[in-house]
Parts: C-alpha cells; structure tokens; sequence
C-alpha cells in the first residue's frame, strides 16, 4: 500500500493503518529499536509505542515521508525506554558508546547543559549535517541516527572498520569546531 | 552541555537524509534481476578464468560497485556503471573520463602528512605514487521516491588508490557530483 494511502487510513481512525505500517514498516523500526535497546522484548515494545504514538500524532499531523516519521517515533520511544533501563541499570549497547565517542564533541565546553535550547541545538544540527559530503553524512546518520554498530556500517558501505573509525573521529572533530564557532561550547 | 543531547536533539535532522542513509528497511538492497545479472556476470567470469583469462569480479569496495583493475579509468567506468546495482537508480550510462593531473596533484599534496594519512599507514613516497584523481562525465537516473541524490548529466571525480599487494587500481573516495558541462562543438 502506498504512504499516502495508510496516511489517509490514519486520518479516517481506521486500525488498518496500524496492521499496514507494522507491515511495511515493521521491520526498519525493529531495527532502530534494536540498535538502542538491547533487550528484544524491550524493542519490540518501543515498536508497539510507535503504532501508538503514530495513532496519536495523525491527525493533525500529516508527514510527507511516513518511513522516517516512523522511525523518529521508535527513535524517540526507545531513548526515552532506555532512560528508564539506565535508572534500572539494564541500558547499554550501541547508546552508550555512541555517547562515549560524543563526549569528545562536548569536551572542553563551557556551556551549561540547561542553558542549551534543545530546539536550537537540533536546528544547528540540522544545518551540520546538511553541510556533511554524501558518504561521510551517512556514515554519521548511520551512526549516531540508526545507532549502527560499526561493524555493521562497514558491511553496509563495503568499508573497512577502520575507514569507518577514522570518518566517524573526523566527523565528530567538525562537529566539535561547529559547535564552537556556533557557541554552544 | 552533554552528549545526550546531541543525540537526542539529532532528532531534527532532515527526514530526506535519514532515507538517504538507509533508503531501504534492508539497507541497499539489491535489485532481483540485478543479482540475477551478477550471477551471470560470475558465471562468464569464471569460464574467462578456467580459459586462461584474469578476471576480476564487480564488487562493493569502499562503498562503490566497482571491478578493480590495472587500468585506472576502467575502473571509474566500472564504479559508474555499478551505480545501477543500487536498489535506488534506475540507469547508469558512462559517458568518458580522464585523469586530472592538476586535481590529482592537489590531492596528494593534502594528502601527504595528513592525519588521514597517518591513521591509514600511508606515507608520503606511498601517496606520490599509488593515488590519482579521475574525472568522469555520466548520465544517471534515480527513483526520487527512495533517494534525493542530484542525477541528469554529471561530472564527478574519483579519488583512486592502488593497492600495493595486487598493483590493481579502486575506488576510494569520490566528490558529490556537479552538473556536467555541455560538450563543446
């Protein structure tokens, strides 16, 4: 079935928009879920939340690419979950070294943590990866959007790991300097 | 400010990119008929081979379908006719290409003592001698309802590496393609 046509399903408050995406789009939430939850039935009920949040947020909204707005939802659902599991001490995974190796972006700064406006913060981010060549945005998205593992970005990109290792510390040193010059830090 | 909140404000980021990265729930999966083509590519490979012929296979190295050779622009040829291996393009048509002397001079005069360089084990006598930029003109089409790559008439280049073990030439990098120049009369 096409977006557009499970997006109207959605909007009509038919629960066959649920049945279609699981479907469709099933598989590449489970994915996001799994890189950042380590526990399956931890993911798949962050998948569950997505066709929940999903239902909530259509109507009003009306996403012109249902497969990443989807994907943001489990994104959102599973960070938020693996909060939880860090309080119960469950979490790790992929999250954690992820934000191991963006400690370095941060280091240094000055910038207190609440001071910064989540908003703005993506904004800049955005405009970031916008500036990022083809290849090297990515191999960062892949990263630090999907929660890769790195071995897993070097099969899909047909990369050694330490290709990879070595565009992830050069893209991590950009944003560092981004984020200086944007005083953040 | 902490890395949590990059991560967590990297929720903004551009949907198109996100697709971009990941175009499929399989990642870059292949076409059936094009795995078809590439098992009868493998077959006529292998009986070149038993015939007496060297023959290297089209594979992804580096992030590109390319078929590593002795002859550098045989090489680009292969990286932009492989294009068409990607669950996303729709055709890939090679036009010429031509070594930049004055791109690859550039190249290796960055390249030399870089940190790049360094974390790779390249050193400068290496760099002088085994790198070269090539310059190639293409025509490619891609679905735009899995990917918003720029595609039309292009001209890209190549940033090639011969390996030391085999002398055989590949694909190692490559700048986001422009709009090609019309030919002259």
């Amino acid at each position: 079935m096409e977006d557009e046509q499970i997006v109207a399903l959605y909007w009509a408050r038919s629960e066959r928009a649920i049945r279609e995406s699981m479907s469709k789009y099933g598989a590449y939430c489970q994915a996001i879920a799994c890189n950042i939850l380590s526990f399956r039935s931890d993911a798949e009920e962050a998948v569950n939340d997505t066709w929940l949040g999903a239902w909530n947020a259509m109507p009003p909204a009306q996403p012109a690419i249902l497969r990443t707005f989807l994907g943001k939802i489990t994104r959102r659902v599973s960070l938020k979950r693996l909060r939880d599991l860090y309080r119960e001490k469950r979490g790790g995974g992929q999250v954690a070294l992820a934000l191991e190796e963006l400690d370095e972006c941060v280091s240094g700064g000055s910038t207190p943590e609440q001071a910064v406006s989540e908003k703005e913060l993506g904004e800049a981010l955005r405009r970031f990866v916008d500036g990022l060549p083809q290849t090297e945005r990515r191999v960062f998205l892949c990263r630090y959007w999907y929660l890769e593992p790195i071995t897993a970005i070097s099969q899909r990109f047909g990369f050694r790991e330490s290709k990879v290792k070595s565009m992830l510390s050069r893209s991590r040193k950009k944003l560092q300097a981004y984020l200086r010059k944007e005083n953040y830090l | 400010m902490k890395s949590e909140q990059i991560l967590e404000a990297l929720d903004a980021v551009d949907d198109r990119w996100l697709q971009d990265a990941k175009p499929d729930a399989a990642g870059f999966a292949l076409k059936r008929n094009r795995l078809r083509a590439l098992a009868i590519a493998a077959a006529a490979a292998v009986i070149l081979l038993l015939s007496g012929f060297t023959v290297y296979k089209v594979g992804l190295v580096n992030g590109w379908w390319q078929r590593p050779s002795n002859d550098p622009l045989a090489v680009v040829q292969s990286a932009v006719e492989g294009e068409i291996n990607w669950d996303y393009t729709q055709s890939a048509s090679f036009e010429r290409a031509e070594i930049d002397e004055a791109e690859t001079a550039r190249w290796k005069s960055n390249l030399k003592g870089s940190e790049l360089a360094r974390s790779y084990g390249w050193s400068d006598d290496y760099i002088e001698h085994h790198f070269l930029v090539v310059r190639a003109v293409y025509t490619v089409q891609y679905d735009h309802t899995k990917t918003w790559e720029k595609d039309g008439r292009l001209e890209q280049l190549y940033f090639l590496r011969q390996d030391q073990e085999t002398n055989l030439w590949e694909v190692y990098e490559a700048m986001s393609p422009n709009e090609a120049p019309e030919p002259s009369e």
